[in-house]
């Protein structure tokens, strides 16, 4: 492996100076092995919302990568992270998906943990193991950090990462958009969990980024939503008639977001049928305008961004998914969707209809994106020179720069801002630099 | 044979015919025509399992006004038919093949004389290009309506509950 790693040589995968990405990124193992070890043992990794485990007890079970790990309410109102494997033989110490629980039996010796991952004891602690075992070395694998920002709870491996909030850095203006509309903030509805055959990367990158496919790759989705005897999508589709809008990248970080700005039109109401428009259209717009201000009240309803590494949002159809690496070759999707806890119950009824409708695996949009993505990963994976060919990432290259209201490095919306930044973050992680 | 079990077996062997016609239509990509089987007020939705402890195992499906792999209406449907015809529909252009095996047919009577909850399992499998997608098991619990249909019933409802916390197969371009 070290020697395998060594001939990686990282710094070709990604040509930041011009734009170019190696096909083989997306399928070698080796890489793969490197991001388990650099990135999403060092990032900061979405775990869930604090609304899914209100209780002393509540838990949740979800996967950092692909570590299986329980996150659990305690008496005292914190929240704890744990790896979900007994330290004797490896079990899983849950199977359950959520519920609440204040200890985990192992199903194979009976060893017992509290949730924050003490071992607490194990049948025949005296005559097998003679009262030698010092439980308190052998207690559950932590999470060592656990930090929230309004609400989405987050996790890291290393100790010594820096605080979320540095990790966030400017995209938390961006992420607020999401998360502080309304008193009383989020609930997250699911998860929706489905599988793709294609590396984590796609999509992770594609969220921060890419609006250029949208008249492509939705165009019948498009259409079919036009109302009755309206033509066809155009495929140089914009949304809005003076085709603006903005992308974010922060290549320190790896953060992207873009959209339509302004997109006064529909953006927050895109997808979801009555009563919901007239609701978040009405009384709901003017709270959020009171919190975040009128320039993502009004301008950013189209909004769509990746947390680095692989936490993205939707804000037209107001869903939260973590793209879960599950081998080089796979994907697992665990798509939430976002209501206002305040909402009436019928509109979030409305929304949950709206979001099945256009992004659930069964999605009128997501349906193409799906089948895409999985066909741009065989394109890139199958075939001894298709690994070896230089991808273009070099949309609006060298156009970027500072913009008075948006933070960030600021690009047009067709532009590839937020996957350079997201491939440069990669790079240096990989390569053992910046966290 | 006394007259109760010759109608019982006539019910249960339209049904079958019923759930076979439509189901064919769906494997025959002839979506227009199986919409027409459905009502106007057709509810057609597909909850969302997770996996849970005994204890909690009446909660393994999701509520469904807050989850859904499916959550439609007759307009929705409309609007993904609509979808499934367009030739830049790329998911489906080439089309992929929907297989639907649909099995173990039961028929309940409801407290309305011409409807009837019909509850089946299924395998759905999607093969395009030379890929085959993994299956999909899970069992459709249906709310038929006897109506002046080819079939002698139309759909009024479709729930179908799935055997898998996570979707296998990229998810669904067509229905079941």
């Amino acid at each position: 492996m070290a020697n395998r790693t060594q001939d990686l040589n990282i710094i070709d995968l990604f040509d930041r100076e011009n734009g170019i990405v190696k096909a083989s990124i997306y399928s070698d193992p080796d890489v793969y092995k490197l991001e388990m070890e650099r990135i999403f043992s060092r990032s900061w990794l979405f775990l869930g919302h604090e609304g899914q485990i209100p209780k002393f007890g509540d838990f949740l079970v979800t996967t950092m990568a692909e570590d299986s790990v329980i996150v659990s309410r305690q008496g005292d109102g914190t929240i704890t992270a744990i790896l979900n494997q007994c330290r004797h033989r490896g079990n899983r110490l849950c199977l359950a998906d959520m519920g609440n629980s204040k200890s985990f039996r192992c199903t194979y010796h009976g060893w017992v943990y509290n949730s924050a991952g003490g071992l607490v004891g194990m049948p025949h602690e005296t005559d097998g193991y003679h009262n030698k075992l010092n439980k308190a070395e052998w207690g559950a694998i932590r999470v060592p950090r656990v930090e929230i920002h309004k609400g989405l709870i987050f996790g890291n491996w290393d100790a010594e990462a820096p605080a979320l909030s540095a990790a966030l850095g400017d995209v938390a203006w961006y992420l607020d958009a999401f998360l502080d509309g309304a008193e009383g903030g989020i609930e997250l509805s699911g998860p929706h969990r489905h599988h793709v055959k294609c590396n984590w990367k796609w999509q992770a990158e594609q969220h921060g980024t890419d609006f250029y496919h949208a008249a492509i790759s939705h165009n019948s989705a498009l259409t079919a939503l036009n109302p009755p005897g309206a033509p066809p999508t155009s495929f140089e589709y914009t949304q809005t008639p003076d085709e603006t809008g903005y992308q974010f990248g922060m290549p320190e970080l790896g953060h992207g977001a873009a959209g339509w700005f302004p997109a006064r039109n529909d953006g927050l109401v895109r997808f979801a049928p009555a009563p919901a428009p007239a609701y978040l259209g009405g009384p709901a717009r003017e709270e959020m305008r009171a919190r975040l201000g009128d320039i993502r009240t009004d301008e950013m309803g189209s909004l769509v961004m990746t947390v680095f590494p692989n936490l993205s949002l939707n804000r037209a159809a107001r869903y939260l998914r973590v793209w879960q690496p599950r081998g080089p070759n796979r994907t697992e999707v665990v798509h939430y969707i976002i209501l206002d806890k305040k909402m009436p119950e019928e509109v979030k009824d409305a929304i949950v209809r709206g979001t099945s409708f256009s992004f659930n695996a069964s999605g009128l949009f997501e349906q193409d994106d799906s089948e895409n993505v999985a066909l741009c990963h065989r394109g890139a994976s199958e075939g001894h020179i298709s690994r070896q060919t230089p991808l273009n990432v070099q949309m609006g290259l060298g156009f970027g720069g500072p913009h008075p209201d948006f933070p960030g490095q600021i690009n047009h919306v067709y532009a590839e801002e937020g996957a350079r930044a997201f491939y440069s973050h990669w790079q240096d992680l990989l390569m053992g630099g910046a966290k | 044979m006394d007259t109760r079990t010759n109608d019982a077996l006539r019910l249960q062997w339209s049904i079958e015919q019923f759930l076979y016609e439509e189901t064919g239509l769906l494997e025959e990509r002839r979506f227009a025509e199986w919409l027409a089987l459905t009502t106007d007020d057709i509810v057609y939705a597909m909850p969302v399992r997770t996996t849970r402890t005994l204890r909690d195992f009446d909660k393994r499906f999701l509520p469904i006004e807050r989850a859904g792999h499916f959550r439609e209406d007759k307009q929705t449907l409309s609007i993904r038919v609509k979808k499934l015809a367009d030739p830049k529909s790329w998911s489906e252009n080439p089309p992929s093949v929907p297989r639907i095996f649909v099995t173990n047919v039961r028929v309940r009577e409801t407290e309305i004389d011409d409807e009837f909850l019909v509850i089946s399992s299924f395998m759905f499998t999607r093969t395009r290009m030379e890929q085959s997608y993994a299956p999909i098991t899970g069992r459709r619990e249906d709310i038929l309506r006897r109506a002046e249909t080819p079939y002698g019933f139309m759909l009024a409802r479709r729930m179908i509950y799935i055997d898998h916390a996570a979707l296998p197969g990229s998810g669904i371009n067509t229905l079941i």
